[in-house]
Formats: structure tokens, sequence, C-alpha cells
């Protein structure tokens, strides 16, 4: 059975590129510990080097990097947890501080955060636009955010982009707002799913306020097991405390030998795609094509389809489309098109393994019901148009089925 | 359509266990589905005993289905549950009768899951981990049959099965016994053979009346009254009591009590000697028959009236209403319990296997 990748949102295909720099580094290297003093150690310093020039560089859109500081860490995770615990005091003792962070952030965040709240800070929590569809799109204002700031704030904490609808938030608009109104706490962002996915620009974003910047390699087709955080050095926030104690790897910022061959994968990755705009632009055009497609074959069987994602140009991933089609629910939705060969997501699966709804959806303003009827696809880099329209045909025809099933047997 | 899958329910247990390791050595391509129905953080009780929605369950089964390398799923049935079992089960108590909610649970929503899922999923066939036997007959109809393991036999729960049901339904199980069944995991490598059996009511952790209580029920303080209306004593409210209930009344007597009707209308308890208990007769409504066949003449059957009874033969006549019968003992007189099933058998030409004719719920 031929099958079809749409969950690049979980984790990326491994790009070509990517596999054969690891071939590459294996065949090379048979140790290459950065902090050895000696020969070999001189070479893996050197594959570091030019690993997070890569990187930044990207970050930067190929111009050089100014005022940044790129730590490498085990991932989306780490990075993550770093980048709200790291830069806190944690210690002081003043009952009456707070974070902000939006309704849509990852667990990597929501779990830091509801750990500061052992350290006595109060969480708040920025909901996007609620109403009808076509509002729902998981885009914040910038007033929702702002407005939640006050002088005891300490965090601000927003994702670029939405893992789950693919809408991508104003942060630089928050950022400035805040800044000029003399806001001088500190302003973090996840910006794991607009790695190759938008026209992210970290020049702009330091510019704008924010102090730093966690993703991970593997939503872009590199290794797992490899992270970010990228510092802006020019801002005013305290001095970082390293979650990872140990050694002085990483100028003294995280601990533990790097993970050579994850960290050189991810450098040739970006390094391949800096002032890439081809790529952004297929997929984008792709997306288009997808969405408009899956609408009309919806609309075809005369049920409702319901788009979570935005359409305006700019506000919006070029690979990632969450929709509801009312009364099928995606549980037997996923499970359907997992059956032929095509590999989607709804939410988060829990620990028993059975499927979560989104909860994106839930903090758009959906019902429990409506959530549960949302799935999520999400184009990795090799997306075709001949695979979009088989697996919309069969997307199609699993809808048809379960639509079906449930007006028999209801 | 393809022919050879099957949607299986997997709870995890030694039973459906087995069932996808047989499946699987048989060549249907196996869809093993878990449903959790239930989740004790949310509902209160004590998670530890033996149910058949623990995660360490689903864990086996998704064992089992990566060693056999087939789908397998996990879906979040607790509203169909909440709304087709748990609400009937409370609001059948409160109203004074005795609910069976595996009963529910079988017809409404494992069966009834599992067919969407079936057509959602492109198969053919659904299967579970009862016990219990399909057979074709030479005029190609099916039957539904008592299962190999007498002790295990499930077939009580499955009598509103219909024709098109057990054309399209494979009990894995049903011709074993349930120590083939735990050797079919041992000689597999898999060593949940010894794991305990889900007993009871799988929800209710601690007792009925406790649970009725979590759930809203308030406990009245009424009468407990002879047949005659005298007070005999006072009861801790109507739901903490079934018909036919014979200890824990609190009253003695010369010879042993039974309680012999609840009227939550009056709150009261209505106690009485054994023969005021029995039965001649008792009406069964909402009646199906596994052949899809209706009622039209009377017939001789040996009648369970709970899932641990052996039966005992009766006269089932059609009854005024549609899809309703008279069942009349044929020797001594008995108890019921309204709100059970009554669920018919016949003899086969095989002394240790009925089939089972198809059943209702007693009024």
């Amino acid at each position: 059975m031929t099958t079809i990748y749409w969950d690049a949102n979980a984790g990326s295909q491994l790009r070509e590129v990517a596999k054969l720099a690891a071939l590459d580094f294996l065949e090379k290297h048979r140790v290459t510990n950065p902090s050895s003093v000696h020969a070999l150690g001189r070479t893996g310093r050197s594959i570091l080097r030019q690993s997070r020039e890569s990187v930044l560089k990207y970050l930067f859109q190929g111009n050089a990097s100014k005022n940044a500081h790129l730590v490498f860490t085990s991932g989306g995770t780490e990075s993550c947890n770093s980048m709200m615990l790291g830069l806190l005091d944690l210690d002081q003792i003043n009952t009456k501080r707070n974070i902000v962070i939006s309704a849509l952030e990852h667990e990597a965040v929501t779990a830091a955060a509801n750990f500061l709240k052992t350290k006595n800070f109060e969480i708040r929590i920025a909901k996007p636009k609620q109403g009808d569809y076509g509002a729902r799109t998981g885009i914040l204002d910038v007033e929702s955010i702002t407005n939640l700031v006050d002088a005891d704030t300490e965090l601000v904490s927003l994702m670029y982009a939405s893992n789950e609808t693919g809408a991508i938030q104003p942060l630089a608009l928050v950022a400035e707002k805040l800044r000029s109104s003399g806001y001088d706490g500190i302003i973090v962002s996840d910006i794991t799913q607009a790695l190759t996915k938008s026209e992210i620009n970290l020049e702009t974003l330091f510019k704008s306020g924010v102090d730093a910047v966690a993703f991970s390699a593997h939503k872009i087709g590199a290794l797992s097991g490899v992270g970010g955080l990228v510092f802006n050095t020019n801002s005013t926030c305290r001095q970082f405390q390293p979650l990872v104690m140990g050694g002085s790897q990483e100028d003294k910022l995280r601990a533990g030998t790097e993970f050579m061959l994850g960290i050189y994968t991810l450098g040739k990755v970006l390094e391949t795609l800096i002032n890439d705009t081809d790529e952004l632009h297929r997929r984008t055009a792709l997306l288009d094509y997808a969405r408009t497609l899956i609408e009309k074959n919806i609309k075809e069987q005369e049920l409702d389809i319901n788009f979570l994602t935005p359409s305006e140009a700019g506000t919006y991933l070029c690979n990632t489309l969450l929709f509801r089609v009312t009364g099928v629910p995606a549980e037997d939705l996923l499970a359907a098109l997992d059956l032929e060969g095509i590999y989607t997501s709804t939410g988060s699966a829990c620990s028993s393994g059975k499927q979560d709804s989104t909860k994106a959806a839930l903090a758009i303003g959906c019902s429990t019901k409506e959530a549960r009827e949302c799935l999520r696809i999400s184009f990795d880099w090799d997306v075709t148009k001949s695979d979009i329209d088989v697996g919309v045909k069969k997307l199609s025809n699993c809808i048809s089925r379960i639509h079906s099933s449930l007006k028999e047997l209801n | 359509m393809e022919d050879n899958r099957v949607v299986l329910a997997m709870s995890g247990g030694v039973d459906s266990c087995a069932a996808a390791i047989l499946l699987s050595q048989q060549g249907y391509k196996v869809i093993g589905i878990s449903m959790q129905v239930w989740d004790y953080k949310n509902n209160g009780g004590n998670s530890t005993r033996a149910t058949c929605c623990s995660p360490s369950d689903f864990d086996d089964a998704r064992k089992i289905s990566e060693v056999y390398d087939f789908p397998f799923y996990v879906f979040d049935f607790e509203d169909s549950f909440r709304e087709k079992v748990i609400d009937k089960f409370v609001n059948t108590y409160l109203a004074g009768k005795t609910p069976n909610p595996c009963l529910d649970c079988n017809r409404k929503v494992k069966f009834a899951e599992l067919k969407k899922r079936g057509i959602g999923f492109g198969a053919n066939l659904i299967s579970t981990g009862h016990y219990a036997r399909i057979k074709q007959k030479e005029d190609s109809s099916y039957g539904l049959y008592t299962a190999k393991d007498l002790n295990k036999d499930q077939s009580y729960f499955l009598y509103a099965l219909t024709q098109e049901d057990l054309a399209t339904t494979i009990f894995p199980v049903g011709d074993m016994l349930k120590p083939e069944v735990r050797e079919v995991l041992r000689v597999n490598g898999f060593d949940i053979a010894s794991k305990a059996e889900s007993q009871d009511i799988c929800f209710v952790s601690d007792s009925v009346s406790k649970f009725i209580e979590r759930k809203g029920g308030v406990k009245t303080e009424g009468d407990i009254v002879n047949s005659k209306g005298d007070i005999l004593g006072k009861h801790e409210g109507v739901f903490n009591y079934t018909v036919g209930q014979r200890k824990g009344l609190g009253i003695s007597a010369h010879n042993p009590l039974y309680v012999l009707a609840l009227d939550p209308s009056s709150n009261s308890v209505t106690i009485g000697e054994k023969q005021e208990l029995e039965k001649k007769f008792f009406n069964v409504r909402d009646i199906t028959l596994t052949s899809n066949k209706k009622i039209e003449t009377s017939f001789k059957a040996k009648v369970k009236m709970r899932y641990r009874h052996d039966g005992v033969q009766c006269l089932i006549s059609p009854g005024s209403e549609p899809d309703t019968a008279k069942v009349e003992f044929l020797s001594d007189w008995s108890t019921v319990s309204p709100g059970q099933a009554a669920v018919f058998y016949k003899e086969t030409s095989d002394a240790s296997m009925y089939e089972v004719l198809g059943g209702g719920i007693i009024e």
C-alpha cells in the first residue's frame, strides 16, 4: 500500500540532505567531542561552529546574526522549558508576580507555566478571538495579550505559529506594543512550527523586543534529539540559569556533550534553505489547492465543513489545515485514513492512547463535540499535487463511509 | 470493503487478547479497538480492581497489536456509555427495579459502536472475546448458541443479536474452554494469561448504593412493611435494596424474610416470606428473536432470568402488545427480578449446547 504522510507537525520525515549529511558524518567521524583539547575536539568545535552559523543565518534570513546566541539542546521541550524557567528568578518571594501565556501553547510551555504556579506566579491565559467560524482561526488579538500585562508581569510567552491550526500570531506586534508601553519583563516564543513553514525573521522579532525563542530539529526534517534556544544578547533580561547542570558546554548555558550527529543534520538542512523561498511558495500554493479541493469534495456530499485555519495571506503556515466535518468524529476519521495509508492527527494522544481533542479548537471556542470533529492535516516538505489528489479522494470516501455508518446505526 | 477485515473489540483482557491472536493466525486482517467507557478519576471510587478500562489493560491490547502487527485504536465512548448505560442504571434503581447494565453495554454500546466502526473502516466483520457460538444452519440462517465452556457462557448478554449481526460476527473463543484460552496466550509468549478476571459491574468499585449516591441519588428513610401494610421497621433508602434480597434487612422473624417489592413513590420496602415472592408467571417486553421473527404461537423453552441462572422450563405465549410475551413456569413457582432479561434457550442434538432463541426484559 502506498502511504501518504500528512502529519509533519508531529515530526517531519528526514530530508534527503539530512540523511546524506548523517551518513557522511558517520563515515568520517568516530569521535567528535567538541570539548576535547586535541585535534579531534577541534574538528568537533569546527562542526559545531559551522552548524551554529548556518542555523542563525537561516533564522536571520541570510543576514549576519546580530546580538544572537544559539544554544543547542535535546529538543523543543527542553528549549521551551528552559526559556520559560531559566530567565526568571524563581527564588524571589513575591506573591504578586504573574506570567502571561496564550491558550494555544504546547505542553512544553504550559507544563513549565504550571510549575511556575508552585513558585507563586499567577498564570494569565490570553484567549484567541471567539465567535462564528471565519473568526475562529486561533489568531490572538494584540490587545488580548497586552491587556493582561501589568507591572507585576515578569514573562510573556506567545508561540509564533500554532501546531494545531497553523495560525501565525502577531508576535512582533505584541512585543513592540509591550516595549513601547514600558514593559521590561521577558518575552519568549516557541517558534518550533514556524521554521521552514513561514517567513520567520529573528532580526524583526529581536528588534521588536523578543528575548528568546525555542525550536526543534525534527520538525524540519533533521534528526530528532536536537533543539535550539536563541537568546537576544542585547535584551535586558537577566542571566540565564541553565536547567541541565554539569560541564561547561554551550558557553556554560547547557551542560552535556552535544549530540553532534543531530546538530550537523540540523545545520545542513537549514543551510540549504537559507534564502530558499521556492519551497515555501510551492508548499503554500499546494496547501491552498488542497483546502479548496477538500472543501469542494465535502460540500459535494452535502456535508458541512469548517476550517479552523486562517485563510488570509501571511497568517498561516504553508502546511497545516485544521478542519471539522460536522457529524464525523475525527478519531474515527483518523483511524479510517490510517487504514488507507494516510497519516493524519487529531490532538495529542493521552496516556491510555485515547485521542484527545485539539486544544486549539477548544481554545477557539468550539464545544467538546465540535472539537472532537477536528482533524489536522499537516503536509510535509515532499508534498505533491498528485498525493493531494489521491489523498483527498480517500479522505472523501472515508468521510462518506463514516457518515453513513452513523446515519444507519444511530 | 475487504472481505477479511475484522474489527475486534479489545478490552485487553485474556479473552479478547486471545481472540486477536486466533484471528491473526487464521489470516484475518484484524483492526483492534479499545473502548474507553469509564474513567475512575472522573467518577470516584477506586480503580485498583480488575476492570476493563484501565490504561494497563489497553497496554496489553496494544502490545498484542504490535506483536501481530495490526492497527489498534482507543476510542472514547464515555459519553455514549454514560447516556446509554450509567444514566439508565441509576434511574432504574431509583425506580425500584434491578437493572442489568451489562446487557445495555453489550447491546447499545459495544455492538453498536463495533458495527459503526465496521462500516466506517470498510470491514465486513466484527468480533469480540465473548463466550458464545454462532453456527450456520442447514437452511443457511444463523443460530446463536451457548459456549463450549458453560461456566463462562455469555450468550445471556447476546440474545438481542439479529440474523444480520450473527452473519457478520465472530466469537473466536466461544468454542474453547477458559484454560484453553489462557493457553493460547501462554504458548504465544504473553504473561497476561494469569491476570485477574474482571467481574461484577465494571464501573461500581465499592457498592451500588454508594455509587447511586455519588450520581445524585438521595437516601430517604422510610418504612419497611409487610404485604398487609403493617410497619415492621425502617429502611435507609429504597435503592439500597433489590427484589428477592434476603440479607441485611435488619428484621428478625421466625422464617427468613425477603424483599417483595420496592415502591419509590411511597418510599416503602415490602418484605415477606419466600412463597409470597414466588410467581407462577411473569411478563416480558421488548422481545427480540435471533431468527428475526416474531412470537406467533406458544412454545416451550428453558428460560434464564439472570446471568448466573441455570434456567427453568417455561411456556412462552405471545402477549397482547407487540414484542411482549407471557412466561409461565412449568414446574415450581419461582422468583423474578423486574429489569433483568429473560432469555429463551432451546435444546439441540448436542446435550451440552443450547440455542439462544431470543429474549426480552422482565416487567
